[in-house]
């Protein structure tokens, strides 16, 4: 294989262009404060629409919400692990009905953070429904950084009935470059949350007490942080028992700190340890008001974007089913999968598989407050990527070279001059490769795996042309 | 010489020389042929200098033929080997001038240029590329320049293309990111105030410069002589003069103040506003801005802003309300200057204004439940200070709010307030330590060959401890079941191993084992055959030399083990191992052992005398077990048994005792805490008749000396499961390479071992407590928190001489070894998980000789503060020597205070216990 010269090796990237009618602000008149939040196309129930319209109503508690924001703004922008430039996607808001929530993801690909604004927090003012990106730009976060006092304030979500849409298009414009990998690491945080639970709660105060006292070095290449609960504070330990919650890089949560002084809670959810750093999500309780932070295992890697979705993507079985589930979805807050197994007519564990496939495809969201997925299709398609994803690649060609000899639970894959066993035990297939041996399916199969699965479920695999 | 700015014509020079004779060369060629072929031939060869000149005469049509076959050679540089690099490079630079210039459409010329393979480091070739555009119209040019500013990397790269393309087009100036670094590059050569006065891309370009998140390098440096004092110092200037708009710079400065980032991106400007100050209108107009800053900027906005309002709150240009939230956002900050300053302000705007204390006071009253305590009385005295100018309600509400303060403060709160003081929580005090640690019990032996390889494969890359000793016992029971299938899997799976014979190997007769075993690949070579036998013999009969330090005698322990199992594997001698752990700390249940050595018994073999030796140091005496196991081990009649029963009865068959030399000169060799360790294990006759040779040094055969050894200061995972049920001689071990991590600068990952003693069995005695001492004091906060946690184990377990630990940090840090601050830092975390009473016993153990001492050491007073706190809540009593001397003497620094608070805690906790007896 011949390599090309010293050229940059670039990652594929897709680049996002954004369009909103005018820039967002927030201005102060007599009778009160005005944020005007302009939305770019995103999909409603209605299809896709160019500037949707989702929420008009007044805020409960101001000065907290922007400091929410300006969290979530924060993160956006963030990049937390020194590597390449990527570029920084506006924050995506969602209207449920009952709630908005505004997510966003760091530029490092290792923070998601969510501010979910709740029914108390809209002051009962129902929302529309749908996902779009909001534009954010500086003058909004200097105004937001200076409110003070707690004037009534009115929030707007979507472009005014009464404005007068200028005739040129769209005033402000985005074209912003974004690595595949970032996009699929986005949607990935979703389906990692989904296997936690609440390990930690804490008061205001010893939130308060214990994030101050976390170390502000970054600290990279070191064993990551443990925490477990111990009476009313948490106490950092360095192996993880029973209950503990994986905390790496603890610098990166510096992002709570707006909203610190208005927390009446903090609470810590995490998957079983079993020894391995893992992720962890940690939610500060404000009125009326959830701010959310993921933080992925390792500062450097981000969240890897894998999500087991490989093996089901060999087959096409799962892709018929996650179709036939986000038909039936209706922009609900909490998806509930017993509903939908009814209304599908598939089996409940087919269900969650398929709720999973959408997870990764960015199609819905899983809220670990309330412990359920919610409907909401990001504003751009992470799934594209998957389907040349270079495991499955490989995989295919050993397939058509037919370098698979299956022999009952065992099976031999021939790649180059070594044969690798792969021995399937308890649903999950194993191989003597590198690969495998190096991360034991925190990353999903490796290429001989998915090989042993394609050929074993028959699956004829042209040569590439 | 002069570059960059001036126009087209001087800039040049190099380029013109060199293209001058190309020139002429050109000439020559196009006159003979198509000009096309000519122009690819010399882009082929890399001649980018003579492309200029050879593509004047073409026309519109044989530019767009070359371009389609420029193109072509791109793709075809880009699939070249990497040995033609430096062809590729020329060839690069000439496909960049040459097809800058055949692209007619603005948007494709800026793809070209902007392509990443095509750019180059060389600035000649931006020049080139002008002269090869300079012809176009000025709309065309203008919108390429545009669109290469528009990307960053590009931009800074081509800066002096993009000016020189903008150069007489009239558009406005590309105010991005990459420009503007271009720009800050390029300028900074030569007097740098000149330069900016004359160009005229200074006042937008400034502008943008002071709004980017990220600041430019060459205005982000620190420092005295740091390019970012001539700018701001420059930027001054013009703004005084006028070439630069003040208040335009003094907005955009204070609003990226406001927006935040990392301290890097604000150190500029802040910079500048402190160079070019606003005025009072600007001050006035700004005050949310202030007060934003105040709340979240960084320490050093902050504190600037906190001046900036300071000085309009004594004008009275604050009103009431943003007074209040600013007081809010600062009383919630961790920094106590601007806290101690915000309280002086508060007094002062009170005194002046009383009307405001309602508004005020509880704002004030927020910081009662601050953590330092020093926070806490300024701000009761300021409430109290001014309690008279409130109501009844507001009074009520404060002193609801003073039930937060600490008991130090609580009598002059009552003071304060009278009979309205809220209730404090009155709770008895409750140690919280951690769970005590459940037994972790290893899997039961590998399953079937396939999951042993995989494991195998495992251990080799990333396992621990652990993995490895079950990898090794799985190997050795299936190879004694059937050895020529295991080695045929072996062969198939290691295949690329480096000691078997393959293409990759230097030397095929090379001895791969001669430093070690290097884990299990001795084993798996062994079996596979490619291990000679006298290597073999020769690890199994290395000597530990008396003179060897422990690490050695350790290292050599372990590998003689695996020699010898290497030596047996798969002759039918060995059908499983012996000394493989059944619990993670590695020792072994005893009834576990007698089944093992039932099995030997039943196939008639006498077990292998290293794994005997091994497993009985691992075998669990204080196991409840352990009598019947003697029995039943007795019962089997094998001479394995009767040793085993032996052991299990004997009482304490190992021990160390550890002295210090006492501490010379620092060029004496006696100085650094490693050279005065001195290790001694206790001679041991049964030892050394019934272990092997590799056992005796544990016996008492090695001499104990105390100097350095050259391995790295750290004692193997592997090691510290040699001996689970002898915490004090492991211990004991550990203290070497311990020390360095105290009192030395560059150790680091020494406590690993900490939580498997933590967790072992046997007796504890001063070694454990040393070492436990050691670990406090590390350089290291990630060892320091292991040996927190080794601590709170034991503790909890019920193990830790508190006391001890105590005596033996007072006088680590009497002679200096250790940092109090290290100290104070792990005491604190492990006072805050809750264990305030044990932590007290410690520093109520290891304070008197340091409040004895003459001149007290600095850090004492932060020690005393965590002891005050611990005797706070735990609700200690006792007298503490040499206390009541600091607790009386004058003064205001943190050991006074802290000494007073701990004495008035001290008497509390006396009287609260006599009036609960009473």
């Amino acid at each position: 294989m011949s390599v090309s010269g010293p050229t940059v090796v670039s990652m594929t990237r897709s680049v996002q262009a954004l369009a909103y009618a005018r820039p967002s602000s927030l201005e102060s008149t007599a009778s009160g404060r005005l944020l005007g939040l302009e939305t770019a196309g995103g999909l409603t129930p209605r299809g896709a629409e160019a500037h949707p319209r989702f929420f008009a109503g007044f805020l409960a508690s101001p000065q907290i919400a922007a400091r929410g924001l300006l969290a979530v703004a924060d993160v956006a922008v963030a990049r937390y692990h020194q590597r390449a430039r990527p570029g920084s996607l506006d924050p995506v808001v969602t209207g449920n009905g009952d709630r908005l929530r505004f997510e966003s993801f760091s530029g490092c690909g290792g923070v998601y953070a969510r501010l979910d604004v709740l029914d108390e927090g809209l002051g009962g003012t129902e929302t529309g429904h749908g996902t779009t990106n909001v534009d954010v730009n500086d003058p909004l976060r200097e105004a937001l950084s200076r409110m003070t006092g707690d004037d009534p304030m009115h929030l707007r979500v979507g472009p005014d009935e009464m404005a007068v849409t200028t005739l040129g298009g769209s005033v402000v414009e985005k074209r912003v470059p974004l690595p595949d990998r970032w996009l699929r690491g986005f949607a990935e945080a979703q389906v990692a949350s989904a296997r936690f639970d609440l390990r930690a709660e804490l008061t205001g105060a010893e939130a308060v007490r214990f994030l101050r006292g976390l170390p502000r070095s970054q600290g990279r290449g070191r064993a990551p942080l443990w925490v477990v609960q111990a009476g009313r504070t948490l106490r950092p330990t360095t192996r993880p028992g029973a209950g503990a919650v994986c905390l790496p890089g603890p610098d990166r949560l510096i992002a709570l700190e707006r909203v610190l002084r208005f927390a009446t809670g903090l609470r810590v959810y995490g998957p079983v340890p079993d020894g391995l750093a893992t992720p962890s999500a940690w939610e500060v309780t404000l009125p009326g008001m959830r701010l959310t932070l993921t933080l992925s295992p390792d500062p450097a890697r981000g969240f890897s974007g894998e999500g087991g979705v490989l093996e089901a993507l060999a087959t096409d079985e799962a892709a018929a089913d996650a179709e036939l589930i986000a038909v039936l979805l209706a922009w609900e807050p909490r998806i509930d999968p017993a509903d939908l197994a009814e209304q599908s007519g598939l089996a409940a564990d087919r269900v969650r598989a398929a709720l999973t496939r959408l997870g990764t495809a960015g199609r819905v969201g899983y809220d670990v407050a309330d412990a359920t997925y919610f409907h909401r299709e990001l504003p751009y398609d992470a799934d594209r990527a998957e389907r040349h994803n270079p495991r499955l690649v490989s995989a295919r060609r050993l397939v058509s070279e037919e370098a698979v000899t299956l022999d009952g639970e065992l099976a031999t894959v021939v790649s180059g001059e070594q044969h690798y066993r792969v021995r399937e035990a308890d649903g999950v297939l194993s191989c003597t490769c590198t690969w495998w041996t190096d991360y034991r399916g925190r990353r999903g199969p490796c290429k001989h795996a998915l090989a042993v699965r394609m050929a074993r479920r028959g699956v004829v695999v042209r040569a590439a042309s | 010489m002069t570059t960059g700015i001036e126009p087209l014509g001087g800039a040049v020079v190099d380029g013109r020389t060199e293209s001058m004779g190309a020139e002429m060369a050109a000439e020559a060629r196009a006159g003979d042929g198509m000009g096309v072929t000519a122009l690819m031939e010399a882009v082929r060869a890399g001649r980018a200098a003579e492309v200029p000149a050879l593509l004047e005469p073409l026309d519109a049509d044989a530019r767009k033929e070359a371009v389609n076959r420029l193109k072509e050679l791109r793709s075809e540089v880009r699939s070249w080997d990497w040995s033609r690099w430096v062809e590729a490079t020329r060839v690069r630079r000439a496909l960049y001038v040459a097809g800058a210039g055949c692209h007619t459409g603005s948007a494709a010329a800026a793809a070209w240029l902007g392509g990443r393979d095509l750019l180059s480091w060389r600035t000649e070739d931006g020049f080139l590329a002008l002269r090869v555009l300079v012809d176009r119209e000025a709309d065309w040019r203008a919108d390429v320049a545009h669109r290469l500013a528009a990307k960053p990397t590009v931009a800074e790269g081509s800066y002096d293309l993009i000016r020189g393309l903008l150069e007489g087009s009239g558009a406005p100036v590309p105010a991005t990111d990459g420009y503007v670094v271009g720009w800050t590059r390029r300028i900074a050569e030569g007097e740098l105030l000149e330069r900016l006065r004359a160009d005229p891309q200074t006042p937008v370009l400034v502008a943008h410069a002071l709004s980017m998140r990220e600041v430019p390098d060459l205005l982000a440096e620190p420092g005295k002589d740091g390019s970012a004092k001539r700018w701001s110092a420059a930027l001054a200037a013009l703004a005084e003069e006028g070439v630069i708009d003040r208040a335009e710079v003094v907005d955009l400065c204070v609003s990226r103040l406001l927006r935040g980032g990392r301290p890097r991106d604000l150190r500029f400007p802040l910079g500048m506003l402190q160079l070019v100050p606003p005025n009072a209108e600007e001050r006035r107009d700004r005050i949310a801005d202030w007060i934003g800053m105040t709340a979240d900027g960084t320490s050093t906005v902050a504190g600037y802003a906190q001046k900036v309002l300071t000085g309009l709150a004594l004008e009275g240009a604050l009103p009431g309300g943003a007074f209040s939230e600013m007081t809010a956002g600062v009383l919630f900050r961790t920094e106590k200057k601007l806290l101690r300053a915000q309280l002086t302000l508060v007094n002062k705007v009170l005194a002046k204004n009383p009307a405001l204390a309602a508004e005020v006071l509880p704002v004030v009253a927020e910081a009662f439940g601050h953590d330092d305590t020093e926070v806490q009385e300024r701000a009761l005295q300021v409430v109290a200070r001014h309690l008279k100018a409130v109501d009844g309600r507001v009074r009520r509400e404060l002193a609801e709010a003073a039930s937060l303060l600490g008991p130090a403060h609580r009598a002059t709160a009552e003071v304060v307030f009278g009979g309205d003081l809220g209730e404090g929580e009155h709770l008895p005090y409750e140690e919280i330590l951690p769970p005590v640690p459940e037994p972790q019990f290893l899997p039961g032996p590998v399953g079937t060959v396939e999951e042993l390889m995989e494991d195998l494969l495992v251990q080799r890359r990333s396992g621990g401890t652990m993995e490895f000793e079950l990898a090794l016992d799985g190997l050795v029971r299936h190879a004694h079941q059937d050895r020529e299938g295991v080695a045929s899997r072996v062969r198939e799976t290691f295949a690329d191993a480096y000691w078997q014979d393959n293409a990759s190997s230097f030397h095929l007769d090379h001895d791969h084992f001669r430093h070690g075993p290097r884990g299990t690949e001795a084993v798996l070579a062994s079996l596979v055959g490619k291990v000679e036998q006298k290597r073999i013999k020769k690890g199994m009969n290395q000597p530990v030399p008396m003179t060897s330090c422990v690490h050695g005698a350790m290292g050599a322990t372990q590998d003689i083990r695996i020699w010898e199992i290497a030596h047996l594997i798969g002759g039918g001698t060995l059908p499983l191992l012996l000394s493989t752990p059944s619990r993670h700390t590695g020792g072994i249940d005893p009834l576990e052992l007698v089944r093992r050595l039932r099995e030997y018994a039943d196939a008639g073999l006498e077990p292998a005398p290293v794994d005997l030796g091994h497993a009985l140091l691992r075998v669990r005496r204080q196991d409840p077990s352990a009598a019947r196991a003697a029995e039943e081990a007795e019962s089997l009649g094998s001479a394995g048994g009767a040793r085993l029963a032996a052991w299990l009865r004997s009482e304490s068959p190992l021990e160390a005792t550890v002295r210090f030399h006492p501490r010379g000169e620092k060029e004496s060799g006696r100085w650094w805490l490693v050279d005065r360790i001195l290790v001694e294990m206790t001679k041991r006759a049964t030892l050394r008749k019934e272990f092997p040779k590799a056992l005796h040094w544990l016996g008492g055969s090695l001499l104990p000396n105390a100097r350095r050894c050259y391995h790295w200061e750290q004692v193997p995972e592997h090691g510290a499961t040699l001996l689970p049920a002898d915490r004090e001689l492991l211990a004991a071990c550990l203290l070497s390479s311990m020390a360095s991590a105290v009192d030395g600068d560059s150790t680091r990952d020494v406590t690993g071992p900490l939580t498997l003693l933590a967790e072992g069995e046997g007796q504890v005695g001063r070694a454990v407590a040393l070492v436990l001492a050691f670990g406090l004091g590390c350089r290291d906060a990630d060892d320091r928190l292991r040996a927190v946690d080794a601590l709170l184990v034991l503790a909890a377990r019920g193990d830790l001489d508190a006391a001890q630990v105590g005596r033996d940090v007072a006088w680590l840090l009497a002679e200096r070894s250790m940092k109090p601050n290290r100290l104070a830092d792990a005491a604190r975390t492990a006072a805050a998980t809750g264990a305030y009473g044990t932590v007290w016993t410690i520093l109520s153990a290891a304070l008197p000789p340091l409040l004895e001492a003459e001149t007290p050491m600095r850090g004492l007073g932060e020690l005393l503060a965590i002891a005050a706190d611990c005797a706070e809540r735990c609700g200690a009593t006792g007298e503490l020597a040499g206390l009541e001397r600091h607790a009386t003497a004058r003064g205001t620094s943190q050991l006074v205070t802290q000494a007073k608070r701990l004495w008035s805690a001290l008497r509390q906790g006396a009287d609260q216990s006599t009036t609960e007896t009473s």
